[in-house]
């Protein structure tokens, strides 16, 4: 694992540290997925050694995001292998998300695209309370889309309405923002502060899952089928406000 | 009078209706739409030629709502002459469309009409649309509304069937399927289904239970009891003075399985036919409709067979095969010993038992399933019927030409 560090330490709490070596940003490099998969795995046969998970960054950012240089280059015979790849990775987010023990992200930086969809992974996400940090989807700026969990779980989140200008203008947000809408748990003003904060969190929900994993979940405002929503337009005005932000 | 001619007729597989079911990632609009463009590319027929798309669809509302027929007409990129109309009439609603498409033809007002249905069983749940037939309690106090299942299992109670004689039945359903699933013979009509990116997501019916035994069947639990004890009993057995009370003996393991799926069969006239290259397999003889008692719900198909039989001029001897839509085991086995047909002779390849129910395209799927059938044996005519919620039944016959 040669693009994080899977280390437990006495305290059972299992920290994966994402540091591409030789590089200023973390990305998803095909190394990365690879790194991933071999450290969910892992964590999966460490289970009964840890009591909870905290997902880290070395670098100033927390997670740049795909690769794009090797994005850009994709054709449209690459959608098959793109599909496996992708759904390999997802099964690794899904693999930690449901492994049955509290699972943290430390927002030191900026996490932006595939970056956000990485924090995501968390159960909670706690970041530092700066200005300057960036999160969010810009993908649709760039003509694409979030494709590993960032759509599916920003609308089960903030619902359909909720949901729209994060994922159809690709607005970006600060820590104080992910706060007031509940996507990140709490702000600190260290690195250690940060990580107090998780440990905490992990001491307090040994039984943490994803809200979409539990029984009682709906979706914030109702499905596409809430009364509503669906006498309001709602669904077919997404898709031709993202028609015309994008020129078609 | 122009005769209704069958193309083709050809279908989805049937994927588990439920969240790790194969077709659940696939929206009903696609899932038909999917079939649409496969059915096309396989015969080259120009779109524009078609008259309408009749599509049976028995919860209409989210997914499956606003006229999906249309949509799907338009998602597979058809002429945007082509119309599109949705039909319902429960579980009947896939043969309704195909006899309503025969029937267009036939009347020779149109001459080109895909017909079939659509339910996707897992994305939007049997019930999903209410109605007062179910849920209005004034409506179904006055009309002895009870659950199917309750009927099913009255109507086993008032022939003597019992647990084993259903189980017994439904071990046969699934051999039979499991065995024409490993014949391949389903492959001419079952078409896979693609995600949009063109890969394969579910080639083969994938609900059928092969390894299905008496003693794996005898251990499920009765799903009618509890209802049948909060009442439903209660009003069955006020109807029905004969029994003193209902043996539950259908299980999910003897009753139709909950799928997703689609199907389309293309119907039109012979001149319509040889303009377009189109070569037909058969032809819709006769069709009917009929109603019986809706408390006990499931024994439609027999004053409807008697109906189809008499317009077409046939008995019950000249017809070669049946399809008996296996609602719940007591259906079929009430229709053989009713017509003394033997099972030899009734849903040679299985049925919904084994392969599962997708409500509105099921009487579509069963057209073709006995196409195939009559062809691969040589014979001539076959008899499609399904029992229908609130006591109705429907049969149409077809003949190989």
């Amino acid at each position: 694992m040669e693009t994080l560090r899977y280390e437990i330490d006495a305290d059972r709490i299992l920290t994966i540290t994402f540091d591409a070596p030789g590089a200023a940003v973390n990305t998803m490099t095909v190394e990365w997925q690879r790194d991933l998969a071999a450290a969910a795995a892992q964590a999966v046969a460490d289970k009964e050694k840890i009591r909870g998970v905290v997902l880290a960054s070395a670098k100033e950012t927390f997670f740049a995001g795909a690769a794009l240089r090797h994005v850009l280059t994709l054709e449209e015979k690459d959608a098959v292998p793109g599909f496996h790849e992708i759904q390999a990775l997802t099964k690794s987010y899904r693999t930690l998300e449901t492994l049955g023990r509290p699972v943290v992200a430390l927002l030191t930086g900026s996490a932006l695209g595939g970056g956000w969809e990485v924090a995501m992974i968390g159960h909670a996400r706690f970041a530092l309370d700066d200005a300057r940090i960036r999160f969010g989807m810009p993908e649709v700026t760039l003509g694409m889309i979030p494709g590993a969990t960032g759509i599916t779980k920003t609308v089960r989140t903030l619902g359909l309405m909720g949901a729209q200008p994060y994922l159809l203008e690709g607005k970006l947000f600060g820590p104080r923002e992910a706060l007031d809408l509940g996507l990140v748990d709490g702000l600190g003003d260290s690195v250690e502060a940060l990580r107090k904060l998780a440990l905490d969190w992990i001491a307090a929900h040994p039984d943490a899952t994803q809200p979409w994993d539990r029984k009682d979940y709906r979706m914030p405002g109702g499905g596409p089928t809430n009364p509503k929503i669906a006498a309001g337009l709602a669904i077919p005005i997404c898709s031709s406000s993202a028609h015309q932000r994008c020129c078609g | 009078m122009p005769h209704a001619m069958i193309f083709d007729a050809v279908r989805t597989p049937r994927g588990k209706g439920k969240k790790d079911g194969s077709l659940h990632e696939i929206k009903p609009v696609d899932l038909l739409a999917g079939l649409l463009v496969k059915l096309q590319k396989r015969h080259g027929f120009d779109p524009a030629a078609l008259d309408d798309v009749v599509m049976g669809v028995v919860s209409p509302v989210g997914e499956q709502g606003s006229v999906i027929a249309k949509t799907a007409a338009l998602k597979a990129g058809w002429d945007v002459k082509v119309a599109g109309v949705q039909v319902n009439r429960f579980c009947a609603s896939g043969l309704e469309a195909v006899n309503l498409a025969a029937q267009k033809v036939a009347s020779g007002w149109e001459d080109l009409v895909v017909a079939g249905g659509v339910e996707s069983m897992s994305r939007v749940p049997i019930g999903s649309d209410g109605g007062a037939w179910s849920q209005d309690p004034a409506t179904n106090f006055q009309i002895g509304f009870v659950p199917q299942g309750i009927g099913a299992d009255l109507i086993a109670t008032l022939a003597g069937w019992g647990r084993d004689d259903v189980d017994r039945y439904a071990l046969a359903s699934q051999q039979r399927a499991a065995a024409a699933q490993g014949a391949g013979h389903f492959d001419r009509s079952v078409i896979a289904v693609d995600d949009e990116i063109g890969i394969a997501v579910l080639e083969k019916d994938e609900f059928i239970k092969p390894r299905t035994t008496l003693e794996g069947l005898g251990q499920l639990k009765v799903a009618f009891a509890e209802l049948g004890a909060m009442g439903f009993d209660a009003v069955a057995l006020a109807r029905y003075p004969q029994v003193e009370r209902i043996e539950h003996v259908h299980t999910a393991g003897n009753s139709s399985g909950i799928v997703d799926g689609a199907a389309a069969v293309l119907v039109g006239s012979e001149a319509m036919g040889k303009s377009l290259g189109l070569t037909p397999r058969a032809r819709v003889v006769a069709t009917a409709l009929s109603g019986a008692d809706p408390t006990i719900m499931l024994t439609g198909p027999m004053p409807a067979t008697r109906k189809v039989l008499a317009k077409a001029g046939l008995t019950i001897d000249d017809i070669d095969l049946f399809e008996v839509n296996e609602a719940f085991a007591a259906v079929p086995m009430c229709f053989m010993r009713e017509f003394g047909v033997p099972h030899e002779k009734v849903n040679v390849n299985g049925g919904a038992i084994a392969m599962g129910h997708p409500l509105g395209a099921t009487g579509a799927m069963l057209v073709g399933t006995l196409l195939d059938e009559l062809e691969r044996r040589k014979l001539k005519r076959g008899l499609v019927t399904l029992c229908v919620g609130g006591g109705m039944g429907i049969a149409t016959v077809i003949e190989r030409v």
